[in-house]
């Protein structure tokens, strides 16, 4: 399986924010710690999601290489 | 040995019982001689070649799912297994399935490949690989030209316009059609700039979709590292691809709508975690606060704001004992000035004039304590309380002893 996308990583961190913000009892500091790097993950993967992209590409191959061009190629 | 003489039903049930055994699993090819359905569900055909016919039932469970209408005339191709009808005493065909002739051919080599491929493990479902949740880029393996590719992309830029696509154009009929697409699976694989592939074509009869059963795409479909999803024609359609693929869809839309979260979903989610963060975050500042209150109140802090008080207190009652006792000592200080004053009022040479006494200087200014100070003729001075009396001395006395 390929790595995970950087989408799926930060939506990770930013589960286990909340894991660590539903713990018992962190400290104060931690806390406000963990908030600002959750509101930055939020935003990030907001924007992410939101940078309208849906391109389309066509993989062509030509002697064992690849190469990517825009839009649909027929075969 | 004494003849055993059996009933009919007896008979029948022996012959049915042998039928059954030694013609369970056949395969026949004919020509529908006659064909009716009943108000049952039962379809009950002849069968014939040029020297014989054939009685069978297709039961109305099976009647259901067969792939085409059998119609008088038509070469046919049948699965079933013989058994005898007790009451009648006639053996009949029970037919499980049936193929046009050709399509028959083709359902045989999809049985015995599939029967090869699982015995090797290909569709075990410890092989499948689990889906990612949020693709990033999803590689299409189908036809250019095909309807399941304008399809899937449609879904995709409607529900997940944050998802990018890489097309990977090829054949998905006629002959290489198989190679190829197992070639593109492979590609796909060792480009490895894909979080999923759908691999797939739109509906077709059987034999347009028959590169999906063939062995070479199934095991290129086994072997993809990537997380695949076919989606093979309709819903009533499963090929070996599907069995071989880590998730199947029923159409290529619906791959599409499986491959991806919707954006608005994914939206939503992010805001619940928001959410979740703030309740957390006022939740902790609320008991902090309390905390802070609480502990502000505790006999601690009061007992200190109340020593506080009680030393101000001190200090004020100080500060005006301090303030009487030195008026006090002041007042007292005047006094005695004013007393000594007094005194001093009376040792006053001139306060003694007062009282008749006076005092009698020499012309140099000398007081007069001796008569020997003077000879007769002296002028001398005689202060009293209110002037200088100028004298003459007449006559000198003795001095008195002292």
């Amino acid at each position: 399986m390929p790595p995970k996308t950087e989408f799926e990583e930060n939506l990770k961190k930013l589960e286990e924010i909340i894991d660590h913000l539903e713990s018992d009892e962190p400290s104060l500091e931690k806390v406000i710690g963990l908030y600002e790097d959750g509101m930055e993950l939020l935003a990030v993967c907001r924007s992410q999601l939101l940078k309208v992209e849906n391109r389309i590409a066509t993989l062509k191959e030509k002697n064992e290489s690849f190469q990517e061009k825009p839009g649909i190629e027929s075969q | 040995m004494e003849q055993t003489i059996l009933s009919i039903t007896q008979i029948n049930h022996q012959v049915k019982y042998t039928l059954e055994k030694k013609y369970s699993n056949l395969w026949i090819q004919g020509e529908i001689a006659s064909c009716n359905t009943y108000p049952s569900g039962h379809i009950y055909l002849t069968l014939k070649d040029a020297q014989s016919e054939l009685s069978a039932v297709i039961f109305s469970q099976y009647a259901q799912r067969l792939s085409c209408t059998p119609v008088k005339g038509m070469e046919v191709m049948v699965a079933g297994e013989l058994s005898l009808y007790t009451p009648r005493g006639q053996y009949q065909l029970q037919i499980k399935s049936l193929y046009p002739k050709g399509q028959g051919e083709l359902y045989l080599a999809y049985e015995a490949l599939k029967k090869k491929l699982t015995e090797e493990g290909i569709f075990d479902p410890s092989r499948k690989k689990s889906l990612p949740i949020y693709p990033h880029r999803i590689g299409i393996i189908t036809s250019s030209e095909g309807a399941a590719l304008r399809d899937i992309i449609q879904v995709l830029s409607r529900r997940a316009p944050h998802i990018s696509v890489l097309v990977y154009p090829v054949p998905v009929q006629g002959a290489g059609a198989g190679n190829k697409i197992a070639k593109a699976i492979a590609s796909m694989n060792s480009y490895n700039q894909v979080d999923l592939l759908i691999v797939g074509r739109g509906g077709g009869s059987m034999e347009d979709l028959w590169a999906f059963n063939e062995e070479v795409v199934v095991q290129a479909i086994a072997q993809s590292k990537i997380p695949l999803i076919s989606a093979v024609g309709h819903e009533t359609d499963t090929t070996l691809s599907d069995y071989a693929a880590d998730l199947r869809a029923p159409t290529p839309s619906a791959a599409a709508e499986l491959a991806a979260v919707s954006r608005e979903e994914i939206l939503q989610y992010l805001d619940t975690i928001q959410q979740k963060m703030d309740t957390n975050i006022n939740t902790l500042y609320k008991t902090k606060m309390t905390q802070l209150n609480n502990l502000q109140n505790r006999h601690g802090f009061f007992k200190s704001d109340l020593l506080l008080q009680q030393w101000a207190e001190k200090l004020k009652n100080l500060n005006q004992q301090l303030q009487q006792s030195a008026k006090a000592a002041l007042e007292a200080s005047s006094l005695r000035l004013h007393h000594y004053q007094e005194q001093l009022q009376l040792l006053n040479p001139k306060a003694i004039l007062k009282r008749g006494y006076a005092i009698a200087t020499d012309n140099r200014g000398k007081i007069l304590l001796s008569p020997q100070q003077v000879a007769t003729g002296d002028t001398i001075k005689i202060q009293v309380a209110k002037g200088d009396i100028h004298s003459k001395v007449i006559k000198e006395s003795t001095e008195h002893a002292p």
